[in-house]
């Protein structure tokens, strides 16, 4: 009972509707940032709009089982690139993230989120009829450890985090036997002052200290996540107006092009526009989780778990950090934040989805 | 058991839901912190952001300049650089750095090391006036220093320094205590206040009022200038009163006659100079010697400097103008006037000078020995006769000379805003009496040629002798003659105000006649410094400091012993324009006064006539250009 319709019939328009209205969303909160500045980074971000929705449109047109041919070779690459960032990245704000092309900057670490989610479905995709012991959880373990710690070194805290969140969540997927669950949690109790020594800078664990005490820190290292508290409390219910917002066109949040986007806009729409914009992503994950259903093999549901665990740990853990409800670490707000690689990697990884959505009446197991 | 499709995904769907329903958490999390933040506690945040990025600070109002009548500037300000501290922005870095690369008091460090504990303190100003050095090394590290300003402030600065220093005056910083009183005129804690001088008596005029106003402040608390947000803070900045520039002040004072007294009076250890205009009651000049560096108060550089003035036993920053002192025989013109306005005596009447003059058990000298033979009262005051004034003395009586020297001026003041020359003072019997308890008729001789208990300024001096040339008609004495608002406006009407003295203006003309032979009869005291080109009426004094003995001379004996030397005049005798006065404290005898009295009219005259020639020069050209436009106009079209 194959039901042959057209590539563009058969796609989720709910999702990437929702997806182009976050991106366009996203630059005009840039584009009020930026009015009557000579910075323009929102019409950049715009070339990227248009080169990921492109993207997203021509992976979603390729069957996605060719993506588990290619996770491994793809995953070698982006490991090479992220060497190649530590000895010839760009340095800004002393984080070298960035490959040098020229007319644009790619940032390896990004694709890493995406290529890492291949990679784990790909591997958890043969034990579809085995539970999965001590010995097997190894090799995923060290596939995120060691992109992690390239990712770490430059130093981007928030991406190395990402990477093992997404290795977390589809370790909660799959079957795993109960008892490694109890003894990895044992494992993680122990780590956890470890990490504290050997994994956190300085200046991470001041970071921490000033999450618990913002004020103590109000100039120094709370600076950040209070100025963008007081932006987002200062919005009131309908906020400052568009291009309007005292603290942010006064630059007093740092990063707030690209991490601390939302405080931008959640000071010039108030209360209404914050929860618009939360309600619109909730819906976005919603259709995301939605198209899972439609998998139709294994890989497929590894896959779209994965890149859904990191956008949606990438969307909360962002949105945690701007409020204040958690210590800052550079996580971006996928799709709204100002970056290029991050936008194109976040449609890529809807472009599979939409593959795989597209394809649900191909190999249909269920109907 | 061998799992299908079919179970894979029900295993899924269980996980995913858990996964979903952790996600709805998170999310209401989120929302309802939102609400917390935005519609709670909205008010409360905005309130947080202003206050972080917003600060109110102190914005001192420009002092008025001062100029000559001519626009010559006397007092003007410069930028100056100052310090300021933020204390909730400042850091132990920036601390650390401050003292060790700038020149701060124990006091300065102690405010440093107060301010970084309590983050709570409202800004100040740490350090005035920073060396070009010390800007040069906080401005390259501007960047790494936080809680710290420069502000650019003004500085006051005399170009003229020493040679205006007493009557333009100087700035200082305000005590606590007037700070209290004056909090409401718009002053600051850290002001500066006029002391003395023009700077004092038109303190109203020059001081503007401060105001507030908000500005912009990043994270390491440098003022930010920001175009979208200065529009918000300009809506606030409305609430607060504005500043009000201190208003420009012309003084009536010409620069170019203080330059040349200053250059006239460049031999003379003490003294003053007071030079006055006769139609308007002006002061053309007021100078006073030794001198000292205002510039050098205000910048308070050099320690030593302020106790070496201070120190100094000949008082540097006193203005000897205003101080009183023995005026010996010019006093006499008082006496003479007594005697010729009550009636007693007559121009006409003579009395035998031998000398010497018997007063019960005293006698009294005069300062000539041999005695001047027939004195009449012309005679008397050329050649200053003191044995003359000795028998007026004696058949008026002391009172008689007091009420005279009340009606022409001494014991009350009479200027726009000189208030703090002392009025001067001439005893009577009733002040005898009540200070020692009996009164001898002798001192009343005493008395008529200017010694004993008579003190009077070369500023008060001059006031008599410029009512004598204007025969009794007693001019108001004025320092300021035009204010200038900020905005261009007038802000003062300035007026010859004056009033009549009740002695005759006959009697003026007759001792008036005394004066002018002083100068141009052969006989006369100052007859061998006289002008060829201008008639000069005055009256030379040698006041008694010590009573020596006549064979001494001046090298002989202590400095501080000497005689003052006193030279009164004025000029043209027959139309007055200005009186002179100059006093050479210690000076030994007259003749080290008169020079000087004379250079100054000879200067004036020079100056008039430069002016005057200047003008006409002007004027010419002026004509010239017009006949030629007229003439050729057409052809240059």
């Amino acid at each position: 009972m194959r039901e042959e319709r057209g590539f563009f019939k058969n796609l989720n328009w709910i999702t990437i509707f929702l997806t182009i209205i976050i991106s366009i969303l996203g630059i005009a909160n840039l584009y009020s940032l930026q009015i009557n500045t000579t910075e323009s980074v929102w019409i950049s971000q715009l070339g990227w709009f248009i080169l990921s929705v492109i993207t997203l449109f021509l992976v979603a047109s390729i069957d996605y089982r060719i993506f588990s041919e290619i996770a491994i070779p793809l995953y070698i690459i982006n490991i090479v690139l992220l060497i190649i960032v530590l000895f010839f990245g760009t340095t800004v704000n002393g984080s070298t993230r960035w490959i040098d092309f020229g007319i644009f900057r790619y940032q390896p670490s990004e694709s890493m989120k995406l290529v890492l989610a291949l990679v784990l479905a790909r591997y958890f995709s043969i034990f579809q009829n085995s539970k999965i012991g001590f010995k097997e959880l190894i090799a995923p373990f060290l596939l995120t450890l060691f992109p992690a710690f390239l990712i770490k070194i430059q130093p981007d805290l928030g991406s190395a985090a990402i990477l093992f969140v997404e290795l977390f969540i589809i370790l909660f997927m799959v079957r795993i036997n109960i008892y490694v669950w109890l003894i990895s949690f044992l494992l993680f109790i122990i780590i956890i002052p470890i990490m504290w020594f050997f994994i956190l800078d300085e200046y991470h664990i001041k970071r921490i200290e000033a999450f618990w005490n913002p004020e103590k820190y109000a100039q120094t290292t709370a600076y950040q996540t209070l100025q963008s508290q007081f932006a987002i409390g200062s919005g009131g219910m309908s906020g400052k107006g568009f291009t309007k917002g005292p603290i942010s066109k006064g630059g007093f949040v740092p990063e707030q092009k690209t991490d601390f986007a939302f405080s931008v806009w959640a000071e010039e729409f108030g209360f209404k526009g914050s929860i618009t914009l939360i309600f619109i992503y909730f819906i976005f994950i919603f259709s995301l989780i939605h198209s899972i259903q439609y998998s139709t093999d294994h890989f497929g549901i590894l896959l779209s778990l994965s890149i859904i665990a990191y956008i949606v740990s990438q969307i909360v853990l962002n949105l945690l950090m701007v409020t204040g409800l958690f210590p800052v670490i550079g996580v971006p707000l996928p799709l709204f934040s100002y970056g290029g690689t991050n936008m194109l990697i976040t449609m890529t990884s809807i472009g599979m989805i939409m593959s795989l959505y597209s394809r649900r009446f191909f190999f249909s197991y269920l109907k | 058991m061998l799992w299908g499709e079919k179970q894979i995904i029900q295993f899924y769907a269980l996980k995913v839901r858990l996964f979903l329903l952790t996600l709805i958490i998170v999310f209401f999390l989120i929302f309802s912190w939102l609400y917390k933040m935005q519609i709670v506690e909205g008010d409360y945040y905005t309130q947080r952001a202003e206050n972080n990025f917003l600060d109110i600070v102190q914005v001192s109002a420009k002092r008025g300049n001062i100029y000559d009548k001519n626009g010559n500037v006397l007092a003007k300000n410069i930028p100056a650089f100052n310090l300021y501290i933020i204390p909730k922005f400042l850091d132990s870095e920036t601390v650390d750095f401050l003292k060790n690369s700038i020149k701060l008091t124990d006091e300065q460090q102690n405010e440093l090391n107060s301010s970084l504990k309590q983050k709570k303190k409202d800004s100040f100003m740490l350090k005035e006036h920073l060396s070009s050095k010390e800007l040069a090394l906080i401005e390259s590290r501007m960047f790494r220093l936080n809680g710290l300003d420069i502000v650019t402030e003004s500085i006051r600065h005399y170009p003229n320094s020493s040679i205006t220093a007493h009557i333009v005056g100087y700035i200082n910083k305000i005590t606590p205590k007037e700070f209290q009183e004056k909090k409401d005129l718009g002053y600051l804690n850290d002001d500066y206040i006029g002391r003395t001088g023009a700077e004092g008596y038109l303190e109203d005029y020059l001081h503007g009022k401060n105001g507030k106003k908000i500005v912009i402040r990043d994270q390491s608390g440098k003022i930010k200038k920001d175009g979208f947000l200065q529009q918000l803070i300009d809506k606030k900045n409305k609430e607060f009163s504005p500043v009000e520039e201190g208003n420009d002040v012309y003084l009536t004072l010409d620069l170019d006659l203080q330059k040349e007294i200053d250059e006239i009076f460049f031999n003379v250890r003490s003294g003053a100079a007071v030079v006055m205009d006769v139609d308007t009651g002006d002061i053309l000049a007021l100078y006073s010697k030794p001198t000292f560096d205002p510039n050098r108060i205000i910048l308070k550089d050099d320690k030593n400097y302020l106790k070496e003035i201070f120190k100094d036993e000949l008082q540097p920053t006193l203005n000897k103008a205003f101080k009183q002192f023995y005026p010996g025989s010019v006093f006499k013109l008082v006496t003479a006037l007594a005697a010729v306005d009550s009636g007693n005596f007559t121009e006409d009447e003579t009395v035998d000078c031998k000398g010497v003059e018997e007063y019960g058990a005293t006698s009294f000298r005069c300062w000539k020995r041999t005695g001047h033979g027939s004195v009449n009262l012309k005679k008397a005051i050329a050649e200053s006769c003191d044995v003359y004034f000795y028998r007026v003395a004696k058949k008026i009586g002391l009172d008689e000379i007091n009420k005279y020297a009340k009606m022409i001026g001494i014991g009350s003041n009479y200027s726009d805003f000189i208030t703090d020359v002392p009025s001067g003072f001439v005893p009577n019997e009733k002040w005898y009496r009540e200070r020692y308890g009996r009164y001898q008729k002798g001192t009343a001789l005493n008395t008529s040629i200017g010694q004993g208990d008579v003190y009077l300024s070369p500023f008060k001096i001059a006031e008599i002798y410029m009512t004598t040339a204007n025969l009794g008609v007693r001019k108001q004495i004025n320092l300021l003659e035009r204010v200038v608002g900020f905005d261009g406006k007038e802000r003062y009407d300035r007026k010859i105000i004056q009033k009549t003295t009740e002695i005759s203006p006959y009697s003026f003309q007759k001792v008036n006649k005394g004066l002018y032979s002083a100068i141009n009869d052969p006989n006369g005291t100052a007859y061998y410094f006289r002008l060829n080109d201008v008639l000069v009426s005055g009256k030379t004094g040698t006041a008694q400091v010590a009573s020596k003995t006549s064979d001494e001379y001046d090298f002989e004996i202590p400095w501080n012993l000497r005689h003052h030397a006193w030279f009164t005049s004025f000029a043209p005798s027959y139309k007055p324009e200005i009186v002179v006065t100059v006093l050479v404290e210690h000076g030994g005898s007259s003749s080290t006064a008169v020079p000087l009295g004379m250079k100054i009219i000879k200067a004036y005259e020079t100056l008039k006539s430069k002016r005057i020639h200047a003008q006409f020069i002007k004027e010419r050209t002026k004509m010239e250009a017009k006949r030629e436009s007229l003439l050729y106009g057409d052809l240059i079209e």
